[in-house]
């Protein structure tokens, strides 16, 4: 028996069961591409005309079902070989010449086929003989046709996909509810900011052009922020200060009675443990301002240092503050000079548009706080 | 005839070439009957017995007398009645006297001791005589007073049955309407066909004229080489399905149907069908040659509910049905 026949004979029938599997399974997941096509086309709407959307989650919700079903079913739904090769006799009008054949070829062992002779050796000559009409016959498929129902599917998943990958043009919902002019609505959140700031300051006791700046005391001046903060220990590194923060905030009075042993510990501690001062001042309202590109930037550092230099020296040779290895070390060292030069005093002198204001440290906060609130509004 | 060194394309080809022949052959015989004398032609070459149902007159007597003068068979005929005894068929022991003076019993062989058997009439002889034909038609052979005879080989059996006469008949049992591989339905004539006969027959028998075309060794030749067409499992499974869609299922045409066909009727569908690709020029069997014969060859093995026959439903047209509906999904 020719083996090149044979291999002729089950390429031709694995290729056709190939396609019934393809088409078994094509055919039992297409509602779920209608389900996909529909996600996307309604998902691609949504986004374009309700609520902006992830691409991903619209496409998994319209994908992933699909796809697993259709994985499902090529396990399930796989036909057998001869269903193939039946097929495949259909297909080429074979009168099951080519199915006898790729029996004769496929379920006998090469013992029996090299015994191949009498009628079964005249089918497969007769098979051989036909085989290149068959071949051209698969070679030279129907053109198939995309029904009307398949036609709507592909036209809404390709809807839904351009829609979907389209950036959305709708806005979030409490911009929406504003004017429509995104100008006036820039300026009258400016105007705003602007108020609650002046509002505050006003609250807060900034005075214009003061020719003798108060100097208060030591022990009368206003809560240091640092130090305020560490003893109240609520704010965590990262989280931005809150408007409503003032001089009268009932967390600067400490509760306590002052027999109360907890009062000594609290407040003792920023002074006593240098380690619990040092990290509360990265996250302090005095360091955020220092980040500030401003004139009060620079004097809040040195407000910050002195803080430091204070607690260093009254702490013992271990501290972070002079810990060469550690990033505090560092800092300290090239700002030698403007250490020197600190008398410690936390108002600051601001000049803007001819007035001269004393600013506080809290007060130096809000106005770094309405920059940033500006620089939200312009870039979203 | 040795496999392996005679097989050919040729032989194929002209075994087909010559049964055609013999059916063309029959055809100028018996007009306008095509499908009953192909059928037929294919049962003999199958092996099979033939049980032919129709009108009188329609032509079952003459085409059997045809078909043995084409063929150059022994012939014999039984003409069935309510009187005829089993003996009269098989055969019976007689005295005779030898040369010598002596007086012996001796078998003398019936009719049917032939190779080909026309029993016209089968259902006018009596159970007992009909049971007389189960032995002769499956074992191939006859007992008497114990003693085996074989029949000539090869033996064939065409019976002829009138479906309207009730009175003074005996419906055949179920199993012995079993040991005919085929029940063949002799239709009216069309017009065409009609004219045929007025041309053909009218003053002459035209069987009684006929040559054979076909030897007899040739016949059996052919009937060896219709067994190597190849029969695929493809093929085997939807017979398989074809013999069980007779068989009685809720819902559906076989709800109309009481028993099913027997195996016995599966190999004769397989058989016949691997004869009827022959004819075609084919050397395996297909689909095509299953839904032929699958008519001839269930058709007298399934048997209604009491409620259909009443109801008059028409057991071909339920077979027909049911084929048509197996192929669709073969």
């Amino acid at each position: 028996m020719n083996s090149e026949l044979a291999r002729k004979l089950q390429r031709q029938g694995l290729r056709q069961r190939n396609r019934i599997w393809l088409n078994r399974v094509l055919s039992r997941a297409a509602p779920l591409f209608v389900y996909s096509a529909l996600v996307f086309f309604l998902g691609g709407g949504i986004h374009q005309l309700l609520l902006p959307l992830n691409f991903a989650l619209i496409a998994g919700i319209a994908i992933v079902p699909s796809l697993a079903f259709v994985g499902f079913l090529g396990i399930t739904q796989k036909p057998e070989s001869r269903e193939g090769a039946a097929e495949a006799d259909k297909l080429f009008a074979a009168n099951s010449l080519f199915v006898s054949a790729w029996e004769l070829t496929r379920l006998q062992s090469d013992i029996m086929k090299s015994d191949i002779k009498g009628t079964a050796n005249l089918l497969l000559e007769r098979c051989e003989k036909a085989l290149p009409d068959w071949s051209r016959a698969v070679t030279q498929p129907a053109p198939g046709k995309l029904k009307p129902a398949g036609l709507v599917t592909v036209t809404l998943a390709v809807l839904g996909l351009f829609f979907t990958l389209q950036p959305s043009h709708v806005q979030p919902r409490q911009t929406s509810q504003a004017s429509p002019n995104a100008s006036l609505e820039l300026a009258n959140a400016e105007s705003a900011v602007a108020q609650k700031i002046l509002s505050e300051l006003s609250a807060t006791g900034a005075q214009p052009t003061p020719q003798t700046p108060p100097q208060p005391a030591a022990s009368t001046a206003p809560a240091d922020p640092p130090a305020s903060a560490a003893a109240q220990g609520s704010r965590k590194p990262g989280q931005p200060a809150q408007m409503d923060i003032s001089a009268s905030t009932p967390a600067a009075v400490n509760p306590l009675p002052a027999s109360d042993p907890a009062m000594t510990i609290a407040r003792t501690a920023p002074a006593s443990n240098p380690n619990g001062a040092e990290k509360t001042t990265d996250h302090s309202a005095g360091n955020e301002a220092a980040e500030a590109p401003d004139s009060g930037v620079i004097e809040a550092r040195e407000y910050d240092l002195v803080q430091l230099v204070d607690i260093e020296t009254g702490s013992d040779q271990r501290s972070i503050a002079n810990d060469e290895t550690s990033q505090g070390g560092k800092l300290i060292e090239p700002e030698q000079g403007v250490l020197r030069q600190s008398n410690g005093n936390p108002w600051r002198q601001v000049s803007a548009n001819g007035f001269t204001y004393m600013l506080s440290p809290q007060q130096r906060n809000l106005v770094w706080r309405y920059f940033v609130q500006l620089d939200k509004i312009d870039d979203p | 005839m040795t496999r392996e060194n005679e097989l050919s394309e040729a032989n194929f080809e002209q075994a087909s070439r010559q049964l055609l022949q013999l059916k063309s052959t029959l055809e100028s015989a018996i007009a306008g009957q095509a499908t009953l004398i192909t059928e037929m032609i294919i049962t003999l070459i199958a092996g099979g017995h033939i049980l032919t149902e129709g009108l009188p007159g329609l032509g079952k007597t003459h085409l059997a007398k045809a078909l043995a003068a084409a063929t150059d068979l022994d012939f014999s005929r039984i003409q069935c009645t309510p009187d005829l005894m089993p003996a009269d068929i098989t055969g019976n022991e007689i005295l005779r006297r030898t040369a010598d003076g002596e007086n012996r019993l001796e078998f003398q062989p019936g009719p049917v001791f032939s190779n080909l058997v026309l029993v016209d009439e089968i259902n006018r002889a009596s159970p007992k005589t009909q049971s007389s034909l189960l032995e002769a038609m499956q074992e191939q052979q006859v007992t008497y007073t114990g003693t085996t005879h074989p029949l000539p080989s090869p033996f064939w059996v065409i019976a002829t049955q009138n479906p309207i006469e009730i009175e003074g008949t005996y419906p055949l049992p179920e199993a012995q309407l079993d040991r005919f591989m085929v029940k063949l339905r002799v239709h009216f004539p069309e017009v065409a066909a009609l004219l045929a006969i007025l041309d053909i027959s009218l003053d002459v028998e035209p069987s009684e004229l006929l040559e054979p075309t076909m030897p007899r060794e040739r016949l059996l030749q052919i009937m060896q080489l219709s067994r190597e067409i190849i029969v695929s499992d493809r093929i085997k499974q939807a017979a398989v399905q074809l013999l069980l869609c007779t068989h009685p299922q809720p819902g559906g045409d076989s709800r109309h149907f009481r028993y099913g066909a027997s195996p016995r009727g599966l190999q004769a569908l397989v058989r016949t069908a691997r004869v009827h690709a022959l004819i075609n020029g084919r050397l395996q069997v297909d689909l095509d040659d299953l839904e032929a014969m699958a008519l001839p060859t269930l058709r007298h093995r399934v048997i209604l509910t009491i409620e259909s026959e009443l109801d008059g439903v028409d057991s071909d047209e339920l077979l027909t049905q049911l084929v048509q509906d197996w192929r669709e999904r073969a």
